[in-house]
This record gives C-alpha cells, sequence and structure tokens, in this order.
C-alpha cells in the first residue's frame, strides 16, 4: 500500500515576497528541505515569522515558490487531484458567518464531490468529533475563536484525507480544545495518516510530533526526529514513585558516596495542564454544560 | 460542475445577504412597483402605458447595471479578501471552477432580476389597459401603436460624398476659402455632416418629401405608422406646426396628418385605417412646415422620419429584449468577475466602472477616429507623425470595438419605442457576438486569475 516516496517532499524551497514593482521585500523561505515518511506527524517549529505557514501555502499551491522543488503525494501541489486526498487547516478559519456549522461543512463537503446520506453521515460525526453537534442553527459568524478553529478542524478531515496539515492547531483553544487536538492528532495517525503541523508552542509538539523541523528567518535550523533531539547524553533523570523519608535519606547518602557531591532533590509536581484538566471535568460533572463546547466525542468512525 | 454548483450556490446567497445588493434590490422593487403610481402620466392611457414601458424598463435597467457591476466586482475580492479562498482553493475546485461558478451565480441573479422586471412590466401595462372600458377599434389602435412591435423601415441611405465633393468645389471655386487649417478632406467631410443634417430637416414654406420602399406589399387592412424623432429646432422653436401628406407615388395624396406640439422626443402617427394604402409597395411622405420664412426643423439623421410595420406581438418582443439585455448584462459581469480576480474591490470597480463609462464617450472615440483618419489622406506629414497618427487610428478603434458590445440600455430602448427585435438578431448577437466576448473575457481574466497567489502579497 504504502510507496516509499515521501508524501511532502521539498528541495531547496525558497519564497520572496515582493512588492507591486517586483522588488524583494521578505526572503520569507530561504532553502528548506523537507521529506514526510507516510504515517508519520511532523512538526514545523519556529517562532513567529520563520516561515511555517508561507511553506504551508506553498505546499498547498496557494504561493508560488520561487525556487527549488516541492511535491506533494508524488505530483505538483496546484495539481488539483492532489487536493482531494489533503485536509488543511488555515492559520486562522475563514468561514462564511452566515451558515451555521452543518451548512459549513456540507459546502465544503461538496467541493469534495461528496453527496446525500455518506456526507450527512460525515458531518454528523465530526460535528460530534469536535463537540459542535449542539450548536444548531447558530450562524458560525457568532462562534467565538476556538468554536471557529473545530470548524476548521472538522472540514479538514471531512474528505478522510491521507495529509492532513494543520497551521498552528491549537492556536485559540482552551486547554481542553488543545488536548483535544493533540488527541485527534494521535488518532489520525494511529490509523495510518500523515500530519504536518506548525506550532510556535512547543509543548504542542513535543507531545505528538514524530519528527521536528525548527525554522528560523526562512531557514533550517534544526531537523530531525524530536526523542533524538531532546535527548541531553550526559544528563539524567531518575524517577521514583512514593518513597519513605527514610529510604530517601539512605538514597541520597549511596549517591553521594558514587557520586561526590550530593544530587538536588525535589518533589514530582503535577503540570499544570493536567491540574486544569483535572478542575474542569470536575466543574462539568458538578455543573452541567455551558453554551460554548461540549465534551468532545470520539474521533470520526470515517477516519480510516 | 458539480464543484462550480455549490460555488454559485454560496455566492447567491452571500449576494442576498450584503448590504450594498439588498439596497439595490429594494431600490428594484420600487422602481418597479413603487415608481409608476408614483408618476402621474399625463392621465391618458397611452400616457400612461407609455410611462409604464419606458420608465419601469429603463430604470430596472439602469439599476440591474450598476448591480451587476458592483456584484461581479465584490464576486472574487471580498472572498480574497477575507481570505475565505484559502479554504476554497485547498479543496478539488481548479480556479478555473470558481471563476464559472461566481460569473454563473451573478447571471443567474441578473437573469431572474431581468425576467422579473419585465413580468412586472408587462403586467402593469395589461392592468392599466384593463382599467379602461374601450371600444374594439381603439383597443386595436392602442395594441398597434403603444404596446407593439413594429418593423421600422427606414428611406434608403444616401451617400452623400459625390454631393459633397461637388458642393466643396464649387464653393472653392467661386472664392470662398476653408476656415483655419482645415485640408480638403476635411471640409468634405464637414460637407457630408451637413447634406445629411440636411436631408432630415423642414424648412418652413418648403415641403421637404422622403419615400419608402417596402419589401412586401402592405396587407389587407394593415396599420401603419409615421414615427418621428426630432433632433431640434432653429432659433429655439417650442412648438411646431405643420401638415404631413402621404400617400403612392401613384396617389400622392392619400392622407392628410397635421402636427402640432413641442419639436422634441419621438412620435408616432397611425394610418391606413380605411385601407387606402392597401397593396402599395413604395409610400411617399411629405411635410410642410408652417411659420415664418427661415423656420427649420431637423429630425434625427437616417431614423428620424421612419414607416412602422406590424411586427408581432409586444411580450414576446419584451421577452427577446430582456434575452439581449440579460446577455448584455452577462458580458459586464464577465468583466466584473475578471476584474476582481485581479484586483481588490474598489480597484476593481473602479477599472470595470471605467470601461462602462467609457460608453458613454464613444461618439468622441468615432469622431477621433474620423478625423485622423481624414488628416491621413493628407501626403506632406512627416513620417515620424503619420506613424504616430495611424498608432492613435488603431488604438481607439480597438477601443471602439471594445465598446460597442457594452451598448447598455439599447434592446430595452428599442422595445419601448415599439421597434421589434427580431429573434435571428436576438440569437445572432447572443452567438457571435456575446459569446465569444464572453469567451475571451473569461479566458483573459480566468487566466490571469490562474497566476495569482492567494495569500501572497497584496
Ligand atoms: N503576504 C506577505 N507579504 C509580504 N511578506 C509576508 C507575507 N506573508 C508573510 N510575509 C513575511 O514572511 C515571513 C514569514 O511569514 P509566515 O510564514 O507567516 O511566518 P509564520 O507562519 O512562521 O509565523 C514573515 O517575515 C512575514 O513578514
Ligand atoms: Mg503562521
Amino acid at each position: 500500500m504504502m510507496s516509499e516516496e515521501p508524501i511532502v517532499y521539498t528541495q531547496g524551497l525558497q519564497k520572496i515576497f515582493k512588492d507591486f514593482w517586483r522588488r524583494p521585500r521578505a526572503r520569507a523561505v530561504d532553502g528548506i528541505d523537507l521529506s514526510l515518511k507516510p504515517g508519520e506527524v511532523y512538526g514545523l517549529l519556529g517562532p513567529n515569522g520563520s516561515g511555517k505557514s508561507t511553506t504551508i501555502k506553498v505546499l498547498l499551491g496557494l504561493l508560488h515558490p520561487d525556487g527549488g522543488e516541492v511535491r506533494v503525494l508524488g505530483r505538483p501541489p496546484r495539481d488539483v487531484q492532489v487536493k482531494s486526498r489533503v485536509g488543511y487547516l488555515p492559520e486562522e478559519s475563514y468561514l462564511y458567518p452566515y451558515l451555521d456549522a452543518r451548512e459549513t461543512l456540507r459546502f465544503y463537503a461538496a467541493l469534495f464531490g461528496l453527496k446525500g446520506e455518506l456526507r450527512e453521515q460525515r458531518i454528523d460525526q465530526l460535528l460530534d468529533m469536535v463537540g459542535l453537534a449542539h450548536t444548531g442553527r447558530r450562524r458560525v459568524g457568532e462562534f467565538s475563536k476556538g468554536m471557529a478553529r473545530r470548524i476548521g478542524l472538522a472540514q479538514a478531515l471531512i474528505n478522510d484525507p491521507d495529509l492532513v496539515i494543520l497551521d498552528e492547531p491549537t492556536s485559540g483553544l482552551d486547554p481542553l480544545g488543545t488536548r483535544q487536538v493533540k488527541d485527534i492528532v494521535s488518532a489520525l495517525a494511529k490509523r495510518g495518516k500523515t500530519i504536518l503541523l506548525s506550532s510556535h508552542l512547543l509543548a504542542d509538539v513535543e507531545d505528538v510530533c514524530d519528527r521536528v523541523t525548527i525554522l528560523y528567518g526562512g531557514k533550517v535550523r534544526a531537523s530531525g526526529p524530536i526523542r533524538e533531539l531532546l535527548q541531553m547524553a550526559n544528563n539524567l533523570q531518575i524517577k521514583l514513585g512514593d518513597l519513605p523519608d527514610e529510604k530517601r535519606e539512605e538514597l541520597l547518602t549511596a549517591l553521594e558516596g558514587v557520586l561526590g557531591t550530593r544530587p538536588d532533590i525535589e518533589p514530582t509536581r503535577r503540570d499544570l495542564e493536567t491540574l486544569f484538566l483535572e478542575v474542569v471535568a470536575q466543574a462539568r460533572r458538578e455543573t452541567g454544560e455551558g453554551s460554548g463546547t461540549r465534551e468532545e466525542g470520539e474521533l470520526a468512525g470515517f477516519l480510516q | 460542475m458539480s464543484r462550480i454548483l455549490p460555488i454559485t450556490l454560496l455566492t447567491l446567497r452571500s449576494i442576498l445577504r450584503e448590504k450594498v445588493a439588498l439596497c439595490m434590490l429594494a431600490l428594484l422593487a420600487g422602481v418597479l412597483f413603487l415608481l409608476p403610481s408614483g408618476l402621474e402620466g399625463d392621465g391618458t392611457l397611452s400616457g400612461d402605458v407609455r410611462m409604464y414601458i419606458r420608465y419601469t424598463l429603463g430604470f430596472s435597467a439602469l439599476l440591474m447595471a450598476g448591480m451587476t457591476l458592483w456584484v461581479s466586482c465584490a464576486s472574487i475580492a471580498t472572498d480574497l479578501t477575507n481570505r475565505r479562498l484559502h479554504m476554497v482553493l485547498t479543496k478539488p475546485v481548479s480556479r478555473w471552477q470558481l471563476w464559472w461558478g461566481k460569473w454563473l451565480a451573478v447571471t443567474i441573479l441578473i437573469s431572474i432580476l431581468m425576467t422579473l422586471s419585465g413580468m412586472v412590466t408587462l403586467w402593469r401595462v395589461h392592468q392599466r389597459v384593463g382599467e379602461e372600458s374601450l371600444s374594439e377599434h381603439d383597443a386595436a389602435v392602442i395594441q398597434q401603436t403603444l404596446i407593439t412591435a413594429r418593423t421600422p423601415v427606414d428611406v434608403p441611405e444616401k451617400d452623400f460624398r459625390e454631393e459633397a465633393v461637388q458642393e466643396v468645389k464649387s464653393r472653392l471655386e467661386s472664392g470662398w476659402l476653408p476656415p483655419g487649417q482645415m485640408t480638403e478632406e476635411e471640409v468634405i467631410l464637414q460637407a457630408v455632416l451637413y447634406l445629411r443634417t440636411l436631408e432630415f430637416s423642414a424648412r418652413a414654406g418648403e415641403e421637404a418629401s422622403w419615400t419608402f420602399a417596402l419589401a412586401q406589399p402592405v396587407g389587407e387592412g394593415e396599420l401603419l405608422q409615421l414615427g418621428l424623432a426630432f433632433d431640434g429646432t432653429s432659433m429655439g422653436m417650442t412648438s411646431l406646426q405643420g401638415t404631413w401628406v402621404l400617400g403612392t407615388p401613384d396617389a400622392p395624396d392619400l392622407a392628410v396628418i397635421p402636427i402640432t406640439g413641442s419639436p422634441s422626443g419621438t412620435e408616432v402617427f397611425p394610418f391606413n385605417e380605411q385601407g387606402e394604402f392597401d397593396g402599395a409597395t413604395s409610400i411617399t411622405a411629405r411635410f410642410t412646415l408652417d411659420g415664418e420664412e427661415g423656420r427649420m426643423v431637423f429630425f434625427k439623421p437616417a431614423t428620424g422620419v421612419r414607416l412602422y410595420r406590424p411586427g408581432g406581438r409586444f411580450a414576446p418582443n419584451l421577452f427577446r429584449a430582456v434575452i439581449l439585455y440579460t446577455g448584455l448584462l452577462a458580458l459586464l459581469a464577465a468583466l466584473g468577475v475578471a476584474t476582481s480576480g485581479m484586483f481588490s474591490l474598489p480597484v476593481a470597480c473602479y477599472v470595470t466602472a471605467v470601461f462602462l463609462f467609457m460608453q458613454a464617450f464613444s461618439g468622441v472615440v468615432s469622431e477621433v477616429i474620423e478625423l485622423e483618419s481624414a488628416a491621413l489622406t493628407r501626403e506632406d506629414i512627416p513620417a515620424m507623425e503619420r506613424v504616430l497618427r495611424e498608432t492613435r487610428v488603431a488604438a481607439f478603434k480597438g477601443i471602439q470595438l471594445a465598446l460597442r458590445p457594452l451598448r447598455l440600455g439599447q434592446p430595452l430602448e428599442r422595445v419601448a419605442s415599439g421597434e421589434r427585435i427580431a429573434p435571428g438578431e436576438v440569437a445572432g448577437t447572443l452567438g457571435l457576438r456575446f459569446l465569444p466576448l464572453l469567451s475571451v473575457t473569461a479566458l483573459v481574466g480566468g487566466g490571469l486569475f490562474l497566476r495569482r497567489e492567494i495569500g501572497g502579497a497584496v
């Protein structure tokens, strides 16, 4: 099934924004090489303005490269056939404000040629998945940023794409939403989809990505499997469970004997995300639902 | 097609959400339903009917042109500035499909609105006629003079050049000097214009006459009409009085029509109510203007004095005019969508509107071509200047060609004046003029849109 050909391939990709007189204004992408293997989650990491979105727009055929080679699913990115196998969530969700959530998804489904029962089924599943099933006739123009983001994610998956490109998928989302997006990404990857996501939020990338490329000023500054990049060869961490005081003292003395100095020791803290998720889950059990999003459902079943 | 349709439907929906478009729709509704009741006609049936036809069609034509301009220029441009195209164009939709989807939406909208305007006009007219209890004869006259489609018969066009050359020559021989730096050719051109104007004028106390050759003899009981289109008078006369005598070459005095009133606009006078002209193949019309010597009245050159023959029913004719005008607007829509794919909304509107308004200057354009061509006949121009002038003529001819299909309002004006629009003309204009132009516009507009970057520098 899976060919050895990279799903996304760029070689020396360049994009220079020019002004009206064709004078170069910004070298947004400057010689980027990427190669995504089937089924991997690939992270594009970089501060604001480092060229992540520009790279993605070139991959989608929205912008034309000024140099280098680009292939997506083995074809040039502007090929209409390629697009039926790609799902894309832009940096911001630019929706038609007078459509409701279902109409929005119907429109994008129609652009993929999806019709009738199949289309409605997918829409139901996606709305459930992103927790917007209850918004009914409310128009997306009234949605909060996070809700709009969720609709954006749903439309990116409506065609059951092989390649999913998410530009800052978690921007504007609350920690719950963020967690959920990360879960969706992991679940999609398990089902064999290739995912390219960009972010400036390091935690997002760290949790889900297999490989990352770090961009700065349109250039690749580091690239590789995330484990390798994060490993610090000479710096180890020991994790211990519940330990009675006298045992702890014994251990430290033993370590001091080996190392010559007494090592630092501090209790493990849960991270803020875990705490937040627990608090909200508790609150939900007590007060029921608000007007925003609801607890999200399973990954949509049609996504294979 | 299955990809174009959702885009078309969504675009229609967007248009109906847009404030400017909604205002225009409200105005159109006002024109169709309120204007005729608000404007008091002269109270006569024929006055009212003429007003309904002329004003409702005229105003809705104008509004529809404005609406087409706005809606088509907004079509791609707003989606671009709102960045919605990011999401649409990353779906398996080609830019051509998007382009045609937008065009189709505008065209569907204007087709519906134009058909509605035509139907409301028709309904109004019939309602107004129904209010009167007319004798059979009066009803027939109204049907044939007002709510009708007539085929005009014009006097054969004359070539005045020969005559003009003679005239100029004889004047020059008698010692007359042309004013300023005019070349002989320019003087001759002026003379041609002068003679053409004189041909369609009448001088007090002198009989002016025109002869109409009919392709088919006058049928039994066929109601004929004399149509006059005034083009002004000498010495600012505000009212005129005169007598038309109509006949055939064998019997020149079959009907007498006295006219009085203001020498402006157009008027028709029915004749042959008793069948005096039945079987005639040629009709003469003679006019004598009353009043002081030296007074003159001018009719529009070429079409100012014409004969009308019945050409069918009004409703199908109106329908044909609506089709023609809708075709015209569809062409304008293509222009709007094309600029919309290239520029932002204000710039697109500006470019398209300039094109539209240049229409108003098409007279100037023709004049420049005529004068420059005349100047080119001179032999003493330096080579450089000749090249320059030739380029100018070519450029203006190009502009003229480009403007010709956008002569807005024409089919509706014609139907309002009761002129028949032949089905063949509709098919010919749509197929041979609009379709190729639409294709070229789409090819150029869509092609440029194809190359445009989405989300790049604006
Ligand atoms: N339309 C544009 N015109 C000119 N410069 C642009 C445009 N879009 C982006 N840039 C520039 O390109 C660089 C990269 O932008 P972008 O790819 O959006 O960064 P990121 O997504 O990593 O935040 C920035 O310096 C930005 O200013
Ligand atoms: Mg970005």
